[in-house]
């Protein structure tokens, strides 16, 4: 036959044949995996090899230290940055200072005829910026994961590093009225666009009458700002009016975005009231949009909140290109402020920020240093993986702290829908067991490595507002005492289960909705809710996206949600006291929408708040209309007190530590600071004077 | 034939129109719309809101007519190239997509063809040495392929390419090439970054195939006509690649039909994970916030895409296959 032919050597029997090949099969798997380990050896040989390239040479002075010196209260010592930035900034003339110096990348395009020299484009008197450690130099491109973090937006006021105080930016003053009806502002002589137009009041008017005022464009005017007028008396001059007294009214033009300079020569452009309609509604419709609105829209605020490209701006660094993944600025030409020496601010020529990144990416690559400055999407739970990637020498992580009155704010709705879960959340003594029966300790040993300040949420430390007792308030470990109080209420276990049960026998059933935003929300809740089963009261703990938190607050339909309490600062407690007094609705808040409706609509909807809120709210309209200085610190310490007694929000830590990652060479960076939504992260620290160390050899 | 094809063809229209009435509709079930998200990035960015702008807002985007008029002006917009706008980007859907499409088709194909020229020889050789060394160290690499999760993969390797080889850490391109004009060092960082996402996507299609290919190859092997062959003396590899191959490879060819919405939207896991400019991650973020044009626009897109895959991988099988006839 052809096969035995063909194989010859092979003999029939099928039990042979058989075991020889069951013999080959154990052979072959022997083999491999004798060859896979043999790889796996050889490469893992490879990376390492690859991986100890010889130790770089680490070259820098620590700035930052583990434990650097607190205030007792937790706070930062005011004399942790340069005296001058408690002050008005002073002016070149003020300094004898007469000769100006520029970027070599702006004096190259001088030279090409693209730009004025730079006595023609700083303003009559440049104000001079206080480094906080030395003057530096011109020159690199720093790499972001948020421009905001060095080209922070700024306004007519900033305010100081404990945001305290606001002093003139580009402002040269701020006058009130006796009565403080009427704001007059001055602005700095010779300012200009980065375009190089002139800055005048006209950019103002034109910002608050034909965009705020235009009901097409912003429908919904927020209450702040209603009756308010704006008058034109020159080029550099104007006022904002008034029917009542705005004793806080320079906060907001430090903080509102509102009040920030807007390009009116460039929007005039794409706004129907200066251009034919018809005509702009087609190019927006070019663009992709639907109207002039929309268009307008994109070039006022770009998408996301960002700019646009080219647009003008006062700020440092104007955005000059946009890819899918980066966004790239370069140093504003007209940017009238200088260092001591008379060198143009900023020092740093170009930022490349990239965009769309993920949150574990930008941590991982803000570990491996891959950014000049890192810190807005930074996470306290990743700060030893910041300092274990130090030892390779591209950056150091400096601990700032949130300048939050609680870093989770624990909120109760008291207008919730469940009638019988709104009477437990009305009844003082389940507020209180709810806050004795957390451990604020372990909260600031277990999530922010102790370096916190545990805390019942009120304003920061260093405010005029502050006292200890505020902080103090139910603020200890005291579980019997919680039980206690959850008993006297006729709040027990009825049927054994272990849980607590209503007073009409239902159980008591509490969702607590929240949304991951800025603090480590989850992990806190996972220990106060432990805290809480040792009282016997069991909440469901249910994460919700931006939208649903958005929506589920605003309709009035969560029993428990969290927050941060921010705005606990002097500048912004007294414009937006959100957490003390049911003046807002919004994503923030579910502790009184139906109060907050209340207030707004002047009593027409919502629901009357009960006796001791009105009383708050009662303070409240005397404090924001009350001209007398000492009076309103007397209403504003009043306000806080009815929130020591009422526990109206219950708070866990203050003033948490915020990872900084700065490049070593980053220089001038505070390694001490405030960060959050109260300071407008950076903006205080003064980071136009921020400078790149020049690239050491390697 | 010819009939066939314009049979299959007319079928297509009542699929997508079912499709597009199904995905309109799936997405405005859970609670809340793309104004609640727009709302909530509003509110990020420090803007006070009322309930007169949020009803602005609605209007403004029609999403205060009723589900079936807006269900009707999302597909009539298709019939004029319109795919609708991002309430959430303020952005047409267009140039959303468009602006992520290259990158997209670029690494699926890539992908694509890596899980081709690994598969196939691998598959090939399993199958003709079956059982022996090489046979169990390529069997061991595909099952581990096809079992480990692809994001974890993406991750692993993301942290290998950046400690031992200095790669930044996700993205395609490396910071200092971006926005720089095309030039052959900027490929060269492209090609540096692209393989991680191509070897991830394609790793699980790579090892499944190999196992189909030994498995489908095994049968035929074992099959009469390839004993037959042999015995009148064929030349091992011209009759295997001549015959059992052809048949063997039928997987490879179905499979078309689903690789044309993958191509288009690529990965979602991965993209987030490696932080890539392509449409998955596009898609993923637009159904959390319910931003329904720009999620119902790509996800209709990606329907189109499969029932068409399936038609031209029938009609490709047809014409390989000699087995398989149409009438």
């Amino acid at each position: 036959m052809p096969i035995q032919k063909k194989n010859p050597a092979q003999k029939p029997g099928v039990p042979r044949h058989r075991k020889k090949r069951s013999k080959r099969h154990s052979h072959g798997a022997l083999k491999a995996v004798l060859v896979l380990a043999g790889i796996f050896w050889g490469l893992d040989q490879l990376f390492q090899r690859v991986g100890s390239s010889p130790d770089r040479i680490v070259d820098m002075q620590r700035r930052s230290e583990m434990n650097p010196p607190t205030n007792p209260d937790g706070s930062i010592p005011a004399d942790s940055w340069p005296a001058e930035w408690f002050e008005a900034p002073r002016k070149a003339s003020e300094m004898g200072i007469t000769a100006f110096s520029e970027s070599p990348m702006l004096a190259e395009r001088r030279a090409a005829g693209d730009l004025p020299p730079l006595e023609e484009r700083l303003c009559d008197d440049p104000i001079v910026i206080h480094p906080y450690e030395k003057p530096g130099r011109h020159g690199g491109t720093a790499a972001l994961e948020n421009a905001r973090d060095l080209n922070p937006p700024e306004g007519l006021l900033r305010p100081d590093p404990e945001v305290r105080r606001v002093f003139p930016n580009f402002a040269e003053s701020v006058e009130v009225s006796d009565d403080g009806r009427v704001y007059t502002i001055t602005l700095r002589k010779g300012l200009r666009w980065s375009d190089g137009h002139p800055h005048t009041s006209e950019d103002y008017r034109f910002y608050f009458e034909d965009v705020y005022l235009n009901p097409e464009l912003n429908p919904a005017m927020g209450p702040p700002f209603i009756g308010a007028e704006i008058r034109i008396i020159d080029e550099l001059t104007f006022e904002y009016a008034w029917e009542d007294p705005q004793p806080y009214f320079h906060h907001h033009l430090a903080l509102d975005s509102i009040f920030y300079a807007r390009p009116a020569h460039f929007l005039k452009e794409f706004h129907a009231a200066y251009v034919d309609p018809e005509e702009l509604n087609a190019r927006a419709r070019q663009f992709g949009f639907r109207d002039w609105i929309g268009f307008f829209g994109a070039m006022n605020s770009g998408r996301h909140g960002r700019n646009v490209m080219n647009r003008p701006v006062m700020q440092a660094f104007v955005l000059t290109r946009i890819d899918l993944q980066m966004e790239a600025f370069e140093r504003n030409p007209f940017y009238s402020k200088v260092d001591p020496e008379g060198r143009q601010l900023p020092y740093i020529d170009r930022l490349e920020v990239h965009t769309g990144l993920d949150e574990e990416v930008i941590a991982a690559r803000a570990g491996t240093g891959a950014f000049t400055f890192a810190a807005s999407s930074l996470r306290t739970s990743d700060i030893p993986m910041f300092k274990i990637g130090e030892s390779a020498g591209n950056h150091e992580t400096f601990i700032w702290n949130r300048i939050q009155g609680a870093d989770v704010l624990i909120q109760m709705n008291f207008t919730t829908e469940d009638e019988g879960l709104r009477n437990i959340f009305r009844d003082l003594r389940f507020r209180k067991a709810l806050s004795l029966a957390i451990d604020r300790d372990e909260i600031n040993e277990m999530i922010y490595f102790g370096r916190a300040t545990p805390s019942q949420v009120t304003v920061s430390p260093f405010s005029v507002f502050f006292e200890e007792e505020f902080a103090r308030a139910y603020a200890d470990h005291d579980p019997a005492e919680a039980a206690r109080l959850l008993d006297e209420m006729g709040v027990v276990d009825q049927n054994g289960d272990g849980r607590r049960n209503r007073p009409d026998g239902r159980p008591l059933n509490i969702t607590l909705e929240w949304h991951a935003m800025e603090t480590p929300k989850q992990e806190t809740m996972e220990l106060v809710t432990a805290h809480w089963r040792q009282i016997g009261i069991d909440i469901n703990l249910r994460q919700v996206s931006g939208s649903l938190q958005s929506a589920r607050t605003m309709g009035n339909m969560m029993d428990m949600t969290l927050w941060h309490a921010d705005r606990t600062t002097d500048m912004v407690f007294p414009v937006q006291p959100w957490w003390f007094v049911p003046i807002h609705r919004g994503w923030e808040s579910s502790m009184w929408p139906l109060w907050a409706e209340w207030y707004r609509s002047g009593g027409e909807s919502g629901e009357e708040p009960i006796p001791e809120m009105l009383e708050v709210i009662g303070w409240w309209d005397d404090f924001r209309t009350n001209m007398d200085e000492n009076r309103r610190i007397e209403l504003g310490k009043k306000i806080l007190a009815a929130q020591a007694e009422n526990l109206w929000g219950i708070g866990t830590v203050s003033l948490a530590p915020q990872p900084v990652v700065v490049s070593t060479r980053l220089r001038n960076v505070p390694t001490r600071g405030y960060w959050g939504w109260d300071s407008r992260r950076s903006l205080p620290y003064f980071t136009e004077s921020w400078y790149l160390r020049e690239a050491q050899a390697e | 034939m010819f009939n066939y094809i314009a049979r299959r063809i007319l079928l297509m229209i009542p699929t997508l129109v079912a499709i597009s009435m199904l995905i309109f509709f799936l997405i405005q079930l859970p609670p809340g719309d793309a104004i609640t998200s727009r709302l909530a990035q509003l509110q990020a960015e420090g803007s006070e809101i009322s309930e007169e702008a949020i009803a602005a807002l609605r209007a403004r985007f029609y999403l205060d007519d009723p589900v079936h008029v807006q269900y009707l002006r999302w597909v009539g917009g298709f019939f004029r190239g319109d795919l609708g706008y991002s309430v959430v980007h303020e952005q047409p859907v267009s140039t959303l997509v468009g602006d992520r499409l290259g990158y997209t088709m670029l690494i699926a194909v890539g992908s694509v063809l890596f899980t081709w020229v690994i598969a196939f020889p691998l598959g090939f050789y399993s199958a003709i040495r079956q059982y022996s060394t090489s046979d169990y160290v390529f069997t061991i690499f595909a099952f581990l392929g096809m079992a480990t999760p692809n994001f974890l993969l993406a991750l692993v390797l993301m942290y290998l390419g950046h400690t031992y080889f200095g790669i930044s850490v996700g993205g395609l391109i490396s910071p200092e090439f971006m926005g720089q004009p095309y030039s052959f060092a900027k490929l060269v960082d492209l090609l540096k970054h692209i393989w991680i996402p191509m070897v991830v996507v394609g790793t699980a299609g790579t090892a499944g195939l190999v196992r189909i290919l030994r498995a489908n190859l095994l049968d035929e092997l074992q099959k009469p006509y390839v004993i037959t062959a042999r015995a009148k003396g064929l030349k091992s590899l011209n009759l295997i690649f001549k015959y059992p191959v052809r048949i063997a490879i039928n997987p490879f060819i179905s499979t078309v039909g689903w690789m044309l919405p993958a191509i288009f939207s690529g990965d979602a896991i991965v993209g987030v994970v490696l932080n890539l400019p392509t449409i998955g991650p596009l898609l993923l973020e637009s159904l959390m916030t319910q931003d329904m044009y720009l999620a119902g626009s790509i996800l209709l897109i990606m329907s189109a895409l499969t029932v068409f895959g399936t038609l031209v991988s029938d009609l490709l099988l047809a014409a390989i296959d000699p087995r398989i006839r149409y009438d």
